[in-house]
Order: C-alpha cells, then structure tokens, then sequence
C-alpha cells in the first residue's frame, strides 16, 4: 500500500465519524475536539488532513453528494415510462433519507440547523437534482409522453411539495424525531400527489 | 358580550369591542413569535399598551385569548375563500385562493408565525374537548374548499374525501414548501399557482 492510500483512507475514517457526531450532536455543537476524541488522535493531528472543521464538513458533505446523487440518478434511469421513472426516484430518496438519517436520533430542528448552517451545499444539490429531474421530464416530452410543459417548473414543483410533505410530517411526528416519522405514510402521500401531477385533475 | 348589531351597541359596548380587537392584535404578534406556551399575558398587555390586569376584564385567560386570536385568523381565511370562489373555474378559484392567502399572511406575517408554531397542536385532541366549534372549524376549512370544488363539472369525478384529500396536500405544500430558507408567503402563493396549473392540467398527454 502507498502512501497516498493511507492518508486517503485515513481522511475517509475521519469523515466517516464526522458524520456520525454532526447528526448526532448537531453542527454547531460538534468540535474538532469532539472529532478527534472519537477517533482517538490528537486534535493537531487532524489539521495534518483538514485545515479546520468547515473543511472537514464541507468533504462530509461532498461524500453524501455524490452518494445521493449516484442514488437517485440510478432510480431515474430505470426502463418504463416517465411516471415510472419519477415514482421509482421518489422512493429512492425516501429510502436513502429513512437508511442514511433516520438511524441517528435526529431532531427536525437539528435536521433544519444543519441545513442552514450549510445552505450552499445543500442549494448545489437541490440544483443538481432538479437538473436530473428536468432532463427525464424533458425526454418525456421529446417521446411525446408528456405535454409541452416547462421542465424546470415542473421538476422544481415535483422537489417543492415533496419536500413540504416530508417536512409536515417531521414537524408534526409527536416527538419531532426524525426517525420516528412515518415514512410509509409520507410516500404514499408523495406519490398520489405526483400521480395527480401527471394526470391532471381537471378532465381532458 | 356578543357582537350584536353595530347600531344597536352603546358607547361602552363599541369601547369594550374596541379595546378586545387591540389587544388581539398584539396578542396575534406576541403568540406569534414566542409560541402559545412561552407567551405571557403581561407581555401581552405591555406591548398593547395596557396596565397588566386589564387583559382579564376582556378575556377570562390566556387561553381564551389565544383561541380568540385563533378564531379571528380562521374568520379572514374563511373570508379569503368566499372572496376567491368568484371565478368562472375551479383552477382560477385555487389560484386566487392560493394567490390571496399568500398577500393575506404577508400581510400579517405573525398571523403565519403562529399557525406554523400551534397548528399542530391546534389539530390534536385536546382541542375538540376544550372548545369543538373552534376544532371543527379548522378541520372544516379544506372540507369547505372542497365542497366548493365539486360544484365545479369540469373536474374528474372525484368523490368529496378525495377532493378533501388533494385540497390538503395544497395546503401541505403551502405552509411547509420551502420552511427551511423561510420563504416569504406571497413567494408561497406564487410556488401554489404553479403548482395547480400543473396539478390541474396534468403533464400527461
């Protein structure tokens, strides 16, 4: 083994248990002394990796990215029409939101914190994802599958009340846990929307 | 003391109905920003501008007054629908509806603060024990938008639960799209306009 892969799997295991401390403890709460009594170095050894804790995040979140990304770009890519593809995506993320989050004790308002706290990363995914999202609703246009509708809109919409859904239910599971809420409930309640989004309620 | 006729008030009465509006208008402020738990009367009174105990002569506690407050902003959204429902199809009517409620909370911005803050609490149990005309009123509000809908003949036939169903997921959509970059509510109404253009049209062909 070189030594590049040393310190690459180093900085992975230090990633690793910053993630685990942020949606444990929260992002403001979380220190680099915290980091590294987890891992059992000594603060200054960490700075031999990263150059300060917004560092260390910023790679966190960089990590999950491309992880969420890979996640949702294989759910969109799957053979069927574009309802299909949109449905099968939407589970995906509820998937990757019940596995990768809600196995931590996570508060909504923790949840909320972290993402203002890291609003541009966040933005920069939120726009990542709407441009996979456009890029399948814009195909289904090409095929004839859908109207001519603006693809932007229409992703941004679909991002927008799902969003909202999830949230409601956080925010209104008795305990505000993230963990706890109903993650059956929300996806049902997100695909009936998105049926509706497709199919119109108005008769054609 | 009930609001009878305008006409028919003396001076003392319209006095009294006076000062109970100005107080609900601080109190829609104070609960707004603390939360109905964290509130106090005499923060209340003080930014009303009332000596400490002159609250109780008008509300009998700070639930009471808090109710009331809750009452009065179902009374405008009440308002809000019968206003918008005047349009000659059951989109444009959503879209106004969704278009005044977002200039409606702009406006009053505590008003908003509050119903995310209390909603949830407002809609549980207790409620319905404590005072079930105000519960069923807050229940009945996307029960009143539908009913108004299905009047409509150029919707699907949905039955009237569905109908109930998809009004909610709008207003679902309305107050927690966007929460975490606190999106001002007239943005709100816009994201709603779009929303139900799609959902009533259907990107389908």
């Amino acid at each position: 083994m070189t030594k590049v892969n040393i310190a690459d799997r180093k900085k992975g295991i230090i990633l690793d248990v910053t993630k685990k401390l942020i949606v444990q403890y929260g992002y403001a709460k979380t220190t680099l002394d915290d980091i590294a009594g987890a891992l059992g170095i000594k603060k200054s050894s960490l700075y031999y990796y990263y150059k300060n804790k917004e560092d260390i995040i910023y790679e966190v979140m960089m990590r999950e990215k491309s992880l969420y990304l890979k996640c949702i770009k294989e759910a969109l890519e799957i053979e069927g029409s574009t309802l299909d593809k949109v449905l099968s995506y939407e589970r995906a993320k509820e998937n990757y939101l019940k596995e990768s989050i809600s196995p931590f004790d996570l508060t909504v308002s923790q949840f909320i914190e972290i993402k203002k706290s890291i609003k541009d990363i966040f933005k920069n995914i939120e726009c990542d994802e709407k441009q996979l999202l456009a890029e399948v609703i814009s195909n289904g246009i090409k095929k004839n599958e859908l109207k001519k509708c603006s693809k932007d809109r229409v992703a941004e919409t679909i991002i927008n009340i799902s969003e909202a859904i999830r949230l409601k239910e956080f925010h209104n599971s008795e305990t505000q846990r993230m963990k706890e809420s109903d993650f059956d409930k929300v996806r049902e309640q997100i695909e009936e929307i998105i049926n509706l989004i497709f199919d119109g309620i108005k008769k054609q | 003391m009930e609001l009878k006729n305008n006409k028919t008030l003396t001076r003392k009465e319209k006095e009294y109905l006076y000062h109970k509006k100005d107080i609900m208008c601080f109190a829609v402020e104070v609960f707004g920003k603390y939360g109905y738990e964290t509130a106090t009367t005499a923060e209340i009174s003080d930014s009303a501008g009332y000596a400490k105990g002159s609250l109780y002569v008008y509300f009998k506690n700070k639930r009471e007054l808090f109710l009331e407050v809750v009452n009065e902003i179902l009374n405008d959204i009440v308002e809000i629908i019968d206003e918008s429902f005047v349009q000659s199809n059951a989109q444009q009517c959503i879209e106004k509806y969704f278009e005044n409620l977002g200039d409606y909370f702009n406006a009053n911005r505590s008003a908003y603060e509050l119903l995310m803050r209390e909603g949830y609490t407002l809609q549980k149990g207790e409620l319905e024990k404590e005072n079930p005309a105000l519960s069923r009123r807050i229940i009945q509000l996307n029960r009143m938008i539908a009913k108004k809908l299905s009047s409509f003949i150029e919707l699907k036939n949905f039955d009237k639960d569905e109908l109930e169903y998809i009004v909610t997921l709008l207003h679902t959509s309305f107050f927690f799209s966007q929460m975490k970059i606190n999106f001002s509510p007239k943005k709100k109404g816009k994201i709603l306009k779009m929303l139900t253009k799609i959902t009533f049209e259907g990107i389908l062909n």
